[in-house]
């Protein structure tokens, strides 16, 4: 006689969804909040107006470099296995820079800290979308400040 | 597995037949059981594997197994 057993498909829902442009999003805000704060006389904060602004700009600045550090480390962690890895073997090198590069934001005001994070964000991007197959294009942000990120070439509904 | 297996259905799964690329196995995952994909690529000991719902990705997909962890290659299918 033989015996009947269960075996399970085993999805894991939603999982699918993962998308570095939460990423780029971030880190094109923190250069945005940069120069926003960088543009604010040096006489602050004599100025209550500009201080509140400078305060809003800088906890904003902060806020975003933890979203962009939150969105690639959860790809990284919940979607990088196996696979994916042995063909990107650089990615751990790439996020834990991106980490560092994302401190350097927090501590400073340096806009080159921030383009670095973006660059290396849409390295990340790249390799993202590289193992999914699905080819990329380099654009310019159509917001301020106006910068080139790596975004997904998409099928036309 | 959808579209092509749905919940209840039954399979006949043979263990001692060669397996190749696209088949549908049977594998047993230490950390998911027994479960039933088809087989994206073969190395010399070891297998990938993915679901047919390409709308779900399964952390059952994302790493090797061990050809001796498969179970068997899936012939037949009853649906229900």
């Amino acid at each position: 006689m033989f015996t009947i057993e269960e075996v399970k498909a085993h999805c894991d829902i939603p999982c699918g969804v993962y998308d570095p442009g939460a990423a780029q999003y971030a880190a094109l805000s923190i250069i945005r909040f940069m120069d926003l704060i960088n543009e604010i006389p040096d006489s602050v904060p004599s100025d209550k107006d500009n201080l509140a602004k400078f305060t809003r700009l800088v906890q904003q600045k902060e806020e975003h470099v933890v979203i962009a550090k939150n969105e690639v480390t959860i790809i990284w962690g919940d979607y990088f296995k196996e696979p994916q890895i042995e063909k990107h073997l650089g990615v751990h090198e790439l996020v834990h820079s991106i980490m560092i590069d994302g401190s350097k934001c927090k501590q400073g005001l340096h806009r080159e800290d921030a383009l670095s994070l973006l660059d290396k964000i849409n390295q990340f991007a790249e390799m993202f979308w590289a193992t999914k197959e699905i080819e990329t294009e380099k654009k310019i942000s159509s917001y301020a400040p106006n910068l080139e990120i790596v975004v997904p070439v998409l099928k036309s509904a | 597995m959808l579209p092509n297996f749905r919940p209840n259905d039954y399979v006949l799964c043979i263990k001692y037949l060669p397996i190749k690329l696209n088949d549908v196995v049977i594998v047993n995952s230490k950390d998911h059981g027994k479960i039933i994909k088809r087989v994206r690529s073969i190395k010399e000991n070891s297998i990938n594997i993915f679901g047919d719902n390409l709308s779900y990705e399964s952390a059952a997909s994302s790493h090797s197994y061990d050809k001796k962890d498969i179970l068997g290659k899936v012939i037949f299918k009853l649906p229900l």
